[in-house]
């Protein structure tokens, strides 16, 4: 299967949320990339088929997904970045509600229910209403609910928001157990969501397309603009003001900085490999994301 | 299909609200029969009222009328039933022969009065037709409403207090308990989706943007079918047993309380066929009233807006009614209401009419076609406001 996004263009008004966004993907895990902003739900909505493009298609093996309607649907997981329940349901009525939905069977239906909640480790919860659930157990649920109906395509917009990091963990284990024979395109500003389970990585920006490469391909961007440098308390407040500080350590000697950079920062600085970390930092320019 | 129908009934009825809607409906409907038949010293009265009622059976002719008139007049004429005051001659006839006389009163009103009115009505139309200003359309109505006039034949009358009963909370308390029943059950059926963001998880899912609508509109349609049972089924059980269900072959203009809400009506139904005529009307105003608030359902994320919205088109209707019926052109505009039409009495309380194209149309099918092709529309709508939603926020 490959789904390829075709100058896909979102316009609100004035602004572009996405702008003539083309990508080409097939079986594997892809990571998306981007600032709060950039227009990464946007995409993912309209790939979801939640929202119209204002311009530009979506086409899964060339036929565009308007035109296979509910085919598409049919192979389609989609957990939004906040998504949806009822308050009242079980999660064994919300599984089944969304089974129903998505077309399967009674008979498969449960089987999928009671399959998924054991995988997502909500076994023991599922006769509980989901409004007694935290906020990890839900995005488990939804996790659960993405995988019904065994989806070709897989998309989860920002699925580790509000998590802890244990159970960030833990979904990230979970994706790269399903993601075998599937498209998953997982959208995230948390660099460390995808650093070890895609295969490849989409950076967006302003709606448009920046970076695409494996981890590797893009850290390697950024090959020779990482130093490496301890400095005095007083000292580093200088470079701080001026540089985009990817790490700062307090020692005993002093505070160790890593500071993505054209140019030396300062002339104790050393060139050390880079990280996608880096790279993140270098073109959104974004510390407090990480 | 079933499984989906059976989570959405789920969504919209859960057995907190069934138990709190159901046990208020029936105390409702309860609590409006005893208080009216209190109110009226029903079951103090009710052997009286029975044989006032029961007086005489069967339609109402001159020559079925002869023994009842015979012995009224007999009683008028009789002398001992007067005294001599100041010269005059007084009627003053014992409390027994007044308990008489007041049995009479009913069947004497309806011979006098109703049963005579559809031949006066037409007198007065043929007088009408001989005015030489009348227009083409004015004369093709008026000999609409005298056809229609002279086929009503005279009344058939007996007890029929079970359908009095019925004919005032249609009139009254009816529309009111289904419209909140209504807004109360559908109000949340699209708007809670988008409330509680499961638009975006059941948009992008296979069934998402036809099933779930269809799947939506049954369950509305189940609880529609269900509140009108539970709201008409309560009343009709508990006035039944009350009062009995007797009376369904009587003319349906010899109600009790009422005798001329319906007595230039050209329509002639008994009181069974209204009832059948009448909760028919009344379901498909709910039906009518139920896509409408699915419409603004699905236009709307908030609820309670969805029900500001709805509520006063049901209500601000039958409020200007109640408030000022008296002039013909406000409520032959407010009568294009869902709630006038579940009341069902200005559909068919008198001649209402047009002239299109040389055919008499009457309001009444106008009324009733125009409320089958807006909940057609407004169905069709909904789907499409749920079909092309798009999940931007």
């Amino acid at each position: 299967m490959e789904l390829f996004i075709d100058r896909l263009t979102k316009q609100y008004g004035a602004k572009l949320a996405v702008d003539r966004f083309t990508l080409k993907l097939s079986k594997g895990i892809y990571g998306l990339l981007g600032p709060n902003g950039s227009g990464k739900t946007t995409l993912l909505r309209m790939i979801a088929d939640v929202l119209r493009p204002t311009s530009g298609e979506i086409t899964v093996d060339g036929v565009d997904i308007r035109r296979l309607d509910e085919a598409y649907r049919d192979v389609l997981g989609y957990l939004p970045q906040d998504f949806g329940y009822y308050r009242d349901f079980t999660a064994i009525d919300y599984l089944m509600y969304l089974s129903a939905v998505k077309g399967l069977k009674k008979n498969r239906a449960e089987h999928q229910t009671k399959k998924l909640l054991a995988f997502v480790g909500l076994e023991n919860e599922a006769k509980n209403k989901i409004k007694s659930f935290s906020g990890g157990m839900r995005q488990r649920l939804g996790i659960a609910q993405a995988l019904l109906n065994d989806p070709g395509i897989l998309i989860l917009d920002e699925p580790t928001a509000g998590l802890d990091p244990q159970e960030r963990i833990r979904f990230r284990n979970i994706i790269s157990d399903i993601s075998e024979n599937k498209i998953v395109l997982l959208s995230t500003h948390i660099v460390s969501d995808i650093e070890y389970i895609a295969g490849q990585v989409i950076m967006m920006k302003n709606g448009e397309l920046l970076k695409q490469g494996t981890v590797q391909e893009l850290a390697e961007l950024v090959m020779g603009k990482v130093w490496s440098f301890a400095l005095g308390a007083q000292e580093t407040e200088a470079i701080k003001a001026k540089h985009i500080i990817a790490n700062l350590k307090h020692t005993e000697n002093g505070v160790e900085l890593r500071i993505v950079a054209d140019n030396p920062p300062h002339e104790k600085a050393v060139s050390v490999p880079p990280t996608i970390e880096d790279t993140y930092l270098y073109y959104f320019n974004e510390v407090n994301a990480l | 299909m079933k499984m989906m129908l059976f989570y959405e009934l789920k969504k919209m009825f859960n057995l907190k609200k069934i138990i709190i809607c159901g046990t208020s409906m029936i105390a409702l409907c309860a609590i409006i029969f005893f208080g009216r038949a209190s109110s009226l010293n029903l079951f103090e009265n009710l052997p009286d009222i029975k044989q006032k009622l029961n007086i005489f059976s069967g339609e109402i002719t001159s020559e079925n009328m002869k023994p009842i008139l015979q012995r009224y007049e007999e009683i008028i004429n009789d002398p001992n039933h007067y005294t001599e005051v100041d010269g005059e001659r007084i009627f003053t006839p014992s409390a027994e022969i007044r308990t008489e006389m007041d049995k009479f009163e009913y069947i004497l009103f309806l011979h006098n009065s109703i049963n005579s009115w559809p031949q006066r009505m037409i007198d007065r139309l043929q007088e009408n037709l001989t005015d030489p200003g009348i227009t083409p359309a004015q004369e093709l109505l008026i000999k609409q409403n005298i056809e229609m006039l002279s086929k009503k034949g005279n009344l058939i009358v007996g007890y029929n207090l079970f359908y009095d009963y019925y004919n005032s909370f249609l009139k009254n308390f009816a529309p009111f308990l289904l419209g909140f029943l209504m807004l109360f059950f559908l109000a949340p059926v699209f708007s809670n989706e988008y409330a509680t963001k499961m638009d975006g998880l059941i948009l992008s899912s296979k069934h998402g943007k036809k099933g779930v609508i269809i799947a939506k509109f049954f369950a509305a349609f189940i609880g529609i079918n269900a509140f009108f049972i539970l709201v008409f089924g309560t009343y009709i059980l508990i006035a039944g047993i009350a009062v009995g269900f007797s009376g369904g072959q009587t003319s349906f203009t010899t109600t009790l309380h009422d005798a001329f809400q319906y007595v230039n009506s050209p329509y002639n139904f008994t009181m069974f066929q209204f009832l059948l005529f009448s909760l028919a009307v009344s379901w498909g105003a709910c039906i009518g009233f139920g896509v409408f608030i699915l419409f603004i359902s699905s236009k709307i994320r908030n609820t309670m807006t969805v029900s500001a919205i709805s509520l006063p088109v049901f209500i601000l209707p039958l409020f200007f009614y109640a408030v000022d019926n008296s002039r013909d052109e406000f409520t032959g505009i407010i009568n294009f209401s869902y709630g006038r039409i579940m009341q069902v009495a200005p559909l068919i309380d008198r001649f209402n009419g047009f002239v299109l194209l040389g055919n008499v149309i009457m309001l009444k099918d106008v009324l009733l076609i125009l409320l089958s092709v807006t909940t057609g529309m407004l169905a069709f709508f909904t789907y499409r406001s749920w079909k092309k939603r798009e999940v931007a926020n």
